[in-house]
C-alpha cells in the first residue's frame, strides 16, 4: 500500500492565500496615506467605512451567491429600484419610513426569489437569469420614475445612512457589521450554513447526501435580493437625495469585493469575513481615484484587471 | 433531439446544420400578429427604419454566434463597439488614406480585444463569462477615457459610403449580407467551422483527434472582436460620432438574438441561419414597441429593457424543454 | 525495438495507478494487454495517448525518446486510440465525426465532403459495416457508435493503434469483422495494442500478451507458449476462492427492500427482486445493462417511471436522495470524487453532512457533539487521518471510501447501496472494505452492491443477480455461481462468452 504523499503548500503561498487580503488592505492604506495625508486619520478612515457600508451589505449577498458557483448581476438594478421606489413612496413623510422600508425589503426578497427560481427550477444559468432580471428591474424603475425620480428623504431615514452613535461611529457601519457577523454565524454554526458550503463545494455530492440543493440556492438568491434592498435604504439615507444613477456600479463592485475578499467561483472556498475587507478596499480605491481624478475610467479598469488577476491566479494554482 | 423533428422548412433554411426550424415559424407568426395589431409596421419608411436598426445587431451577432457555438460567450462586445466608435472618431481625418488607416486600426483593435479574451479564456482558464465581463469593464473604462464631449470627428465621406443607398438596396444591407455569407461559408464549408461545432460539442473529443483546440477557441473570440469593430465602425459612421455608451445595448441583444435563434449557450448546436431569424425578431419587437409606445405616448426605452430580459428568459425556457 | 514505454509511474491523489511499468512492442504485431479492473491498463494508454503525463518514465518510438505533450503529439506520431469511454460528438454527423481532424481539403479552404464520404465508405467496406454517413451520432445505438469510433481512429495516418475494450458493445458479427480488420492492419505494418477482458479473444487474435496487475508489470509472453489458466493466474495472482462463507440463513430473514416491475422508461425493464435483512446482494453483468440506473434509482438519484418499491413492507416513493435517506438508506457512489465527497472540504464537514439534523436545535449545530460523532466514526472505521479538519483530497483512495461509508453510519441505515465499492482503491485496502461490509451485514444492515469486478462478485456477496438488457437475467446463490454461468447470464440467452477476471 502506498502512503499518500501530501504536498504541503509552502508557507508563503499559505500566508498569501489566508491573509493576502489584509496585506492588500495594508498596502492600499499606506498608498492612501501618501496620496492624501490629510484624510489619513481615524475620522477619514471611518468615513470610508461609512461609504463602504452599502456596498458591504450588497457584497455579503453576492458572496453567498458566488460561493455556490453563481453570480448575481441584478443587484445594481435592485439597489436603484428600491432607492427610487422608497423615496418616491415615502415622499418625505417620516411615519412612512418603517412600513415602506419593510415593503422594500420584501420586494428585494421577491426579486431574489425569482432569480433563485429561474436558476433552480427553470435551470437557467445564473448569469443569464440575473442579467435578465437586471434588465427587467431597470425597465421597471424607468417606468416607475418616467425617467425623473422624485421625492424627499425624511430625517429618520437619513439617520440610518448618515447618523452616528456618540457622534463617532456611523450607524450604517454598525448595520453592515451586524449583518456580516450574523451571516458569518449562520454560515459557520448552523445546519443551513453547513449545507450551503456542502452545495458550494460539490453540488452533486451534496444532493446525494440528502441536501435539497434547490432550496439552498433559492434562499441564497433571495438573501442577495433582500440585502440589496437593505443596502439601498442605507445608501438612500446617506445620499439624502434621489438619482437614477445610484446603483449602476453595485453589480461589478460587489463581485469585485467578493473576489478580492478571497471567495472563489468554485469549490466552496471563501466567505463573508474576507468580503468585509474586500468592500472596504473597493471604496478606499474609489476615493483614492477620485482624488487623482480618474475615478470613472480608472475604477472600471482597475477592478476588471483585479478580478481577472485574482480569478486567474486561483485557476492557475488549481490546475498547476 | 431536434433533428428528429426536422421538417421541410428546416431543410430549406438549414441545408446542413440542425438548428431549430421552429424559429422561422415563430417569426412568421410574429409578423402576422404584428401586421394585424400594428399596421403602421409595414409602411416602407418604417420597414427601412427596422432594417437600419437591424444591421448593427446583425453584424455583432454574427460574431457572437461563433463564440456561443464554440461553447463560450462574449459579454464584452458592447464595450468593444463603444471603444471602436471612439477610436474611429479620435483618429479619422478626411483623406482617403486617413479613413482607410482608421478602418484598419479599428479592425486591428477588435482583433486585439478578441485575442485578449480568447487567451484569457484558453490559457489562464478563467470562465468566459468572467473574462468577458471583466474585459468588458476594462474596455468601457478606456472608452470613458477617450470620450470627448464633442464625440470626435467622423469624415462625412466615410458616412456617405457606409450609409449609401440605392432605392431598396443600401450599403448597410450589403455589409450585413456580405459578412453573413462569409460567416456562413466559414461555419458550414470549412474545417474551421467544423471545429467550432466540435469545440462546443465536446472539447476533449476534439483534442483527442489532435486538433489544437486553443487556437479554435481564441479564433472564435477574435471573430467576435472583429465583428464588434465592424459594428462600431458602422455605428460611428451612421451617428457621425463616437460615444462611450453607443455599444451598451448590443451585448445582451446579441446574446438574445443568438439564443432566440436556436443556438443554446451550451454550444455545438444552431447556426447563423437561426441567428438571422433571431436578429430579425429582436429588431422587429423593439421597433413594434416603439410604434406602440408612440401610439400610447409612452417612453419606449423603458420597456425595451424589460422586453429584452423577458424574451431571453422565455427563449432559455423554451430551448431547455426541447433538449 | 519499435515502441517502448520505460519505467512509467503515475499516481492520482495518493493512489498509485502505475508503478515502474516497462513494456515494448514490435512493429506489425498484435499485442494484447490484460489485467484486472484497476490494474492500470487505462492509465497506461492515456499516458501513451498524451492525455496524462507520467510522474516518471519515458516513451520511446523507434529508438527516440518522445515527449507526449498532449493528444495532438500522439496523433502526429501516428498513434491512434479507441477509448473505452464515449469519444464522439453527438451534435455532428457520422461522416463529420470520422474525418474530424483529417477533413480532406477542397477548393478555397472548403472541405471536400464527396471525398470524405468516399473515404468513409471505403473504410466501412474494409470493416464490413454500413452506417448512414449523414445520420447524427446522437441517434446511433451503442454498437454503431463504437464502430464509428473505430472508423474515426483509422481515419488518420496510423502506425500504432490502441483499442481499449473495443468489443464490449459489439454484436458478434461485427466482432468478427473487427478481427479481420485488425489482422489486415497488422499485415499493412500497423502495431495493434489490444486491451480486453475476454481471454478467448486474446488467444485467437494476439501474437504476444502482457500482464499488468495492481499497477505493476508482471510479464510479456508469446501467446503460443501459454494457456488461459496461466494468464488467469498471473492476472489475479491468487486463486479465486471464497473470502467469506455464504450465509444461507440470511435468506430466511425478513425482506427489507422489495422491488416490483421497476422501469425507468429508458434502460430498466420490469426489474423485480427482494433484499433480506443482513444480506449482501450483488448485481453483476456487463457494464451498461442497467445496473447503474438500478442502484441510482433506488437512492432517488435517477427517476422511476413505473413499478413499486416496498421498504419494510410499506410502499414508498423515492423521488430524491432525501427521500431515500429519510427511509434509512445510504449510498456509496462509484464516482467518489465527483459524487461521494466534496474533496475541498474537511473530513469533518463531509462526515457530518447527511446526519446534520440529528445534532441541532433550531438550526444551530451542536458543535461538540458533532466533533465527538466524527471522531467516533473515524476510529470505528479505522480512517487514517491526521486531523478531522484535514481536507478529504489529502486522503488515500481507501480512506476516502471509508469517509463516504462513514457519513451514513450516524443515521443507523437499514440499507447500504454500494456502487463499485472498491473502485480506485489500493489492493491492500480492498480486503479491509470487504470485512467492513461483512461486519455491517452481520449487524443486520442489508447491503446491495453493483460491481463490474468478477472477482469481487464471486467472493463477497451471499446472492448474485445478473443484469442483461435492463433486467434480471440470472440469479445465483454465490456458492452455486461460476464464472461461466454468470457470463452466460450476462450476455443474454444463447451467446456464451467464456471470459475471465473482470467483465467489461
Amino acid at each position: 500500500m502506498s502512503a499518500a504523499r501530501i504536498r504541503k503548500p509552502d508557507q508563503f503561498s499559505f500566508f498569501l492565500k489566508n491573509y493576502g487580503i489584509y496585506l492588500g488592505l495594508a498596502a492600499l492604506l499606506a498608498i492612501s496615506g501618501i496620496i492624501s495625508p490629510q484624510s489619513f486619520n481615524p475620522t477619514g478612515l471611518l468615513n470610508v467605512a461609512k461609504q463602504a457600508a452599502g456596498l458591504g451589505i450588497v457584497a455579503i449577498g453576492q458572496t453567498l451567491v458566488i460561493l455556490t458557483g453563481g453570480i448575481d448581476l441584478s443587484v445594481g438594478s435592485i439597489v436603484t429600484f428600491i432607492h427610487v421606489y422608497s423615496v418616491g413612496t415615502i415622499l418625505g413623510k417620516p411615519e412612512l419610513v418603517l412600513p415602506v422600508s419593510l415593503l422594500c425589503l420584501l420586494i428585494g426578497l421577491a426579486f431574489g426569489f425569482l432569480n433563485g427560481l429561474g436558476v433552480t427550477r427553470a435551470q437557467i444559468s445564473p448569469f443569464v437569469m440575473t442579467l435578465c432580471m437586471d434588465f427587467i428591474v431597470r425597465g421597471l424603475y424607468f417606468i416607475y420614475t418616467k425617467g425623473q425620480p422624485r421625492g424627499v428623504v425624511p430625517d429618520n431615514l437619513r439617520f440610518i445612512g448618515r447618523g452616528r452613535i456618540l457622534s463617532i461611529v456611523p450607524v450604517a457601519v454598525l448595520i453592515w457589521l451586524g449583518v456580516a457577523f450574523l451571516l458569518i454565524f449562520v454560515l459557520y454554526r448552523t445546519t443551513c450554513g453547513s449545507r450551503l458550503y456542502a452545495v458550494a463545494a460539490n453540488p452533486r455530492s451534496a444532493r446525494l447526501s440528502g441536501v435539497k440543493n434547490d432550496r439552498i440556492l433559492i434562499v441564497v438568491y433571495a438573501i442577495s435580493g433582500l440585502l440589496s434592498a437593505m443596502a439601498a435604504l442605507i445608501i438612500t439615507g446617506d445620499m439624502g437625495a434621489v438619482s437614477l444613477g445610484v446603483g449602476g456600479d453595485y453589480s461589478l463592485d460587489s463581485v469585485a469585493s467578493t473576489v478580492i475578499g478571497g471567495t472563489s467561483f468554485t469549490g466552496g472556498i471563501g466567505g463573508v469575513e474576507g468580503t468585509i475587507a474586500g468592500a472596504y478596499i473597493i471604496r478606499l480605491l474609489t476615493s483614492l481615484l477620485q482624488k487623482i481624478n480618474i475615478s470613472n475610467t480608472g475604477k472600471l479598469i482597475i477592478q476588471g484587471v483585479l478580478i481577472l488577476a485574482i480569478v486567474g491566479a486561483y485557476s492557475k494554482k488549481k490546475n498547476g | 433531439m431536434i433533428t428528429n423533428h426536422s421538417s421541410f422548412l428546416s431543410r430549406l433554411f438549414h441545408p446542413e446544420r440542425h438548428s431549430s426550424s421552429l424559429i422561422w415559424l415563430v417569426l412568421a407568426a410574429l409578423v402576422i400578429i404584428v401586421v394585424t395589431i400594428v399596421p403602421e409596421f409595414v409602411t416602407p419608411s418604417n420597414l427601412s427604419n427596422v432594417f437600419v436598426q437591424m444591421v448593427p445587431l446583425g453584424l455583432v451577432s454574427v460574431g457572437q454566434t461563433f463564440v456561443i457555438l464554440a461553447g463560450g460567450i462574449d459579454l464584452s462586445v458592447g464595450s468593444q463597439i463603444s471603444l471602436v466608435t471612439l477610436i474611429a472618431a479620435n483618429i479619422m481625418g478626411d483623406s482617403v488614406l486617413s479613413i482607410l488607416f482608421s478602418i484598419f486600426l479599428c479592425l486591428l483593435a477588435g482583433l486585439a480585444f478578441g485575442f485578449l479574451n480568447g487567451v484569457l479564456v484558453h490559457k489562464v482558464q478563467i470562465p468566459p463569462l468572467i473574462v468577458t465581463l471583466c474585459t468588458g469593464f476594462i474596455f468601457q473604462g478606456i472608452a470613458y477615457a477617450l470620450h470627448k464631449t464633442t464625440g470626435g470627428y467622423i469624415s462625412a465621406n466615410f458616412q456617405k459610403v457606409i450609409t449609401a443607398s440605392w432605392g431598396v438596396l443600401s450599403m448597410p444591407f450589403f455589409l450585413f449580407i456580405f459578412f453573413l455569407l462569409i460567416g456562413f461559408y466559414l461555419l458550414n464549408r470549412t474545417r474551421f467551422g467544423r471545429y467550432i461545432y466540435a469545440l462546443g460539442g465536446n472539447e476533449e473529443v476534439l483534442a483527442n483527434t489532435g486538433v489544437n483546440t486553443g487556437r479554435i477557441k481564441v479564433a472564435s473570440y477574435v471573430i467576435a472582436g472583429v465583428m464588434a469593430a465592424i459594428t462600431g465602425l458602422y455605428l460611428a459612421a451612421r451617428v457621425k460620432s463616437g460615444g462611450a455608451l453607443y455599444g451598451v445595448p448590443f451585448t445582451l441583444n446579441s446574446v438574445t438574438a443568438v439564443v432566440v435563434g436556436g443556438s443554446p449557450l451550451s454550444g455545438g448546436e444552431g447556426g447563423l441561419a437561426g441567428t438571422t431569424a433571431g436578429v430579425v425578431i429582436v429588431s422587429m419587437l423593439n421597433n413594434v414597441l416603439n410604434l406602440i409606445s408612440f401610439r400610447f405616448n409612452l417612453q419606449s426605452t423603458f420597456y425595451k429593457e424589460i422586453l429584452t430580459g423577458v424574451i431571453l428568459v422565455i427563449a432559455m425556457l423554451f430551448y431547455r424543454k426541447r433538449s | 525495438m519499435y515502441f517502448e514505454v520505460k519505467h512509467i509511474s503515475k499516481s492520482f491523489s495518493g493512489v498509485v495507478a502505475l508503478d515502474d511499468v516497462s513494456l515494448s512492442f514490435e512493429k506489425a504485431e498484435i499485442h494484447a494487454l490484460v489485467g484486472e479492473n484497476g490494474a492500470g491498463k487505462s492509465t497506461l494508454i492515456k499516458i501513451i495517448g498524451g492525455k496524462y503525463q507520467p510522474d516518471t518514465g519515458d516513451i520511446i518510438l523507434m529508438g527516440k525518446k518522445v515527449r507526449m505533450s498532449g493528444p495532438h503529439r500522439a496523433v502526429e506520431l501516428g498513434i491512434s486510440i479507441v477509448y473505452q469511454e464515449y469519444n464522439l460528438l453527438p451534435n455532428l454527423t457520422v461522416v463529420e465525426n470520422i474525418v474530424l481532424g483529417n477533413e480532406p481539403a477542397g477548393k478555397n479552404g472548403r472541405i471536400n465532403w464527396e471525398h470524405a464520404k468516399t473515404f468513409c465508405l471505403g473504410l466501412m467496406e474494409r470493416l464490413h459495416v454500413a452506417i448512414d454517413l449523414n445520420r447524427y451520432v446522437s441517434d446511433l445505438g451503442a454498437a454503431e457508435a463504437k464502430i464509428v469510433e473505430i472508423l474515426k481512429a483509422l481515419a488518420s495516418r496510423v502506425e500504432i493503434i490502441i483499442m481499449d475494450e473495443p468489443t464490449a458493445a459489439l454484436p458478434e458479427r461485427e466482432v468478427d469483422a473487427l478481427f479481420q480488420l485488425i489482422r489486415t492492419l497488422k499485415k499493412s505494418g500497423v502495431t495493434v495494442i489490444y486491451i480486453s477482458h475476454r481471454l478467448n479473444e486474446v488467444f485467437s487474435l494476439a501474437d504476444r500478451v502482457s500482464v499488468l496487475k495492481d499497477g505493476k508489470y508482471i510479464g510479456t509472453y508469446q501467446i503460443t507458449n501459454i494457456t488461459q489458466d496461466d494468464l488467469v493466474r498471473w492476472m489475479v495472482g491468487r486463486e479465486i476462492k471464497d473470502v467469506f462463507p455464504v450465509r444461507r440463513e440470511v435468506f430466511n430473514n425478513p425482506v427489507v427492500l422489495s422491488l416490483r416491475d421497476i422501469e425507468d422508461g429508458k434502460m430498466l425493464k420490469k426489474v423485480s427482486f427482494d433484499l433480506h435483512r443482513g444480506e449482501i446482494l450483488a448485481i453483476g453483468g456487463m457494464t451498461g445493462n442497467g445496473q447503474r440506473e438500478m442502484i441510482r434509482l433506488l437512492f432517488g438519484a435517477s427517476p422511476m417511471k413505473r413499478g413499486a418499491i416496498f421498504f419494510q413492507g410499506e410502499k414508498v416513493t423515492i423521488h430524491t436522495p432525501f427521500d431515500a435517506l429519510r427511509r434509512g438508506m445510504g449510498f456509496i457512489p462509484d464516482d467518489r470524487r465527483n459524487e461521494g465527497l466534496a474533496v475541498t472540504q474537511s473530513v469533518r464537514k463531509n462526515l457530518a453532512l447527511p446526519s446534520l439534523d440529528l445534532r441541532q436545535t433550531a438550526g444551530l449545530v451542536h458543535e461538540k457533539e458533532e466533533k465527538e460523532v466524527v471522531e467516533k466514526m473515524i476510529s470505528t472505521l479505522d480512517i487514517t487521518v491526521s486531523s478531522i479538519s484535514t481536507a478529504v483530497s489529502h486522503l488515500s483512495g481507501g480512506n476516502q471510501q471509508r469517509v463516504v461509508i462513514a457519513k451514513w453510519l450516524p443515521l443507523h441505515p437499514r440499507v447500504l447501496l454500494f456502487h463499485e465499492p472498491t473502485l480506485g482503491v489500493d489492493v491492500g485496502a480492498k480486503m479491509g472494505l470487504y470485512h467492513l461490509m461483512r461486519q455491517f451485514a452481520d449487524e443486520g444492515v442489508s447491503i446491495l452492491m453493483v460491481t463490474s469486478d468478477m472477482i469481487e462478485l464471486l467472493r463477497i456477496p451471499d446472492r448474485i443477480l445478473v443484469f442483461y438488457d435492463g433486467t434480471v437475467s440470472g440469479e445465483f446463490i454465490r456458492s452455486d455461481a461460476t464464472e461461466e454461468s454468470i457470463m452466460a447470464a450476462a450476455s443474454g440467452q444463447g451467446r456464451k462468452i467464456p471470459g475471465i477476471g473482470t467483465m467489461p
